[in-house]
This record gives structure tokens, sequence and C-alpha cells, in this order.
């Protein structure tokens, strides 16, 4: 029988390190799709995930209800992706850049374009629509548990991912034809 | 398209790009709470061992020393004090005389002798004849010019004597 989320942060509150892990293990995939949906860029994701783990560690005793413990690092994940994105302000383009000629000749196979497609499609969507899908497809949430954590209805959530799945799929037409 | 067939293609993106992402947390989690964690535990720990350890050796040692004591006992037992066995001092190493320990050379030695009859007696030859005691005192006095201070040492000695009268 699988141990309560309360129990597990209970324990954990009392420094039991084998109850966070399995908190981690259990909502990491949450706050990873999160933070994708935050950053659209795998690597920071992690990198923010990992952070928000230690910080929640440290903050357990500021979580009032141990069961909305998935809302909460969800939060915490925001937060940090915010952080990083005033952080992190784009660099202009030079003008002048010139690439060097070898990735001139270096065309983009067609496995590397379709992800290209892909990525752009889900960054085109807004962000809360970016989070429906991502937690959708990828920690196959129910509606209602992505209300939950959202903090919406779930007839929102199903309006967003209808919404979503029209746009992603006039970008992507081209691509599931071929497949 | 069908919807199938566009959920396919996200999910696939998705898992690509998250899943090496998987078990970062979990790592960081493990490398920056519980290793420490673990450390501060076994801190302590550790030290009670090498505290175990240092009182085994000093409780070894301590049985060596009477160990050591029982047998130089055995070999060479104490005897007892008697008055043909008188207790000597220690022989102590001869400490060389130095320049620092100077015997004046200008001090006052003067004698006092003190004769005191202390009544007839008879000799052998049952002559009759006089116990005197003779008591002596032997002072040296010297002043250390520099600082003025007398130093004083007076040697006490009595003996007795028999003083034989003639027969006329």
């Amino acid at each position: 029988m699988q141990v309560s989320v309360e129990e597990l942060v209970s324990r954990a509150r009392l420094h039991d390190a084998d109850a966070f892990a399995e908190l981690i293990q259990r909502y990491e995939g949450v706050a990873l799709s999160v933070a994708y949906a935050q950053t659209r860029n795998a690597a920071d994701a992690g990198d923010i995930v990992q952070e928000a783990f230690l910080r929640a560690w440290q903050r357990l005793d500021s979580l009032d209800d141990p069961s909305r413990f998935a809302h909460w690092i969800s939060r915490m994940v925001r937060n940090l992706a915010i952080d990083l994105r005033r952080r992190r302000k784009p660099l202009p383009l030079d003008d002048s850049f010139d690439p060097p000629d070898v990735l001139k000749h270096v065309a983009p196979t067609e496995i590397d374009e379709q992800k290209q497609q892909i990525e752009q499609a889900i960054q085109s969507l807004d962000e809360m629509s970016r989070e429906c899908v991502v937690l959708r497809y990828y920690e196959q949430m129910s509606s209602k548990q992505i209300a939950d954590l959202l903090g919406i209805t779930a007839a929102a959530v199903d309006m967003r991912l209808s919404r979503a799945r029209n746009q992603l799929k006039d970008r992507l037409k081209r691509y599931v034809e071929e497949a | 398209m069908s919807r199938n067939d566009l959920e396919d293609l996200i999910r696939e993106d998705l898992t690509s790009k998250l899943d090496p992402q998987r078990g970062r947390a979990r790592t960081t989690f493990d490398d920056r709470v519980v290793a420490p964690m673990r450390t501060r535990l076994d801190g302590p720990a550790l030290a009670s061992g090498r505290w175990k350890t240092r009182a085994l050796v000093a409780v070894a040692m301590l049985a060596c020393i009477i160990a050591g004591m029982g047998i130089m006992y055995l070999l060479n037992p104490a005897k007892p004090q008697t008055p043909d066995q008188p207790i000597l001092p220690e022989q102590v190493a001869e400490t060389p005389l130095t320049e620092q320990l100077i015997i004046p050379a200008d001090y006052q030695h003067t004698t006092m002798t003190h004769y005191v009859d202390t009544g007839a007696t008879r000799l052998a030859n049952d002559a009759p004849a006089r116990k005197v005691r003779i008591e002596q005192l032997d002072r040296y006095t010297w002043t250390d010019p520099k600082s003025g201070a007398t130093f004083d040492y007076v040697t006490p000695a009595a003996k007795e004597m028999v003083l034989g009268a003639h027969r006329q």
C-alpha cells in the first residue's frame, strides 16, 4: 500500500531523508513539467527542479497543508523559473556574426527538423496552456489533477487543452501526415 | 491528422527531452543533504570508537605497569627496616660545583663552648670521677655586601666526658 503524501511530509519534517526521497520520486515529473513549460528548456528545467526540491526540504515547515505538496512544489518551481528568466536577459544578436563554414554545410536531418518544429509549436502556446499540455502528455495527469495543481477548474483545463491541440495540429500538420 | 497521432508526437517529444532530466533532483538531494547528514551522524560514532580504542590502550598500559611492579617486587622484595639495616638515602648523582655556587671567604666563625658538671661517678677501677657535658656551638656569619643581608649558620654539638681524679 502506498504511503500517503501527508505521512511522507510529516516524516520528512522530522528529517527523514528517505521519506523526502520518496516525495522527489513521486513529484519530480510534475515539477519537471511545470519547469519545462515555464523555461522551454529541458536542462534549465532540470536545474530548477533540483533547486526547488532542496528548498522544499529546507522549508517544509512552511507547508500548511501537506496534501498540497504538489501544488506547493509547483509554485516554488514557477518562482525559480521567473528568477531565472530575470537573471538571464537575452543577448542581442550581432548582425556581423558569420557562422563558421563547417556549420553552413551541415544540413539538418529530418528528425532534427521535426523535433524543432514540435518544440516551436509547444513554445508558441501561452504559458497556462503549455503547462496543461506538458502535464497531460508527459505526466499523464487527468484534467482534475491539472486543475488542482494550477488552481483552475477541470473544464478550463479541458478547454485549454482543446485549443492547444488545434493550434499544435495546424503547426505540425505536415509531419503528422508524413508519419 | 488524428488526435492520437498528434498526442503521440507531443508525448514522444516531451519524453525524449525531459526523461534525461529525471533523477537529477534525487542525486542532488543525496549529495547535498543525505551525505552531510550521514557524515554528521557517523562523526560522533567514529569519535566514540576512537575513545574506546584510547581507553583500551590506557587500560592495557596500566596493566603492564602493575605487572612490571609485581615482577620487580617478586625479584627484589622490600626488606623490613631493622636497626642493623638503616634506611639510607638514595644515592643522588653528585652535582658538580659551578661558579654559581659562591662560598664567601670573609665569613666570621665563632665557637662557644659550655661545660656542665653533671655529677660524680666511678670508673671501672672504682676510682672516683666527674661527668662533664661539653656543649659547643659553631657559628658562621656572613654579610652580603651587595644586599646587606646577614647569613647566620649555627651548628650545635654536644658530648660527655668523664674526668678522672688522681689518687693522692
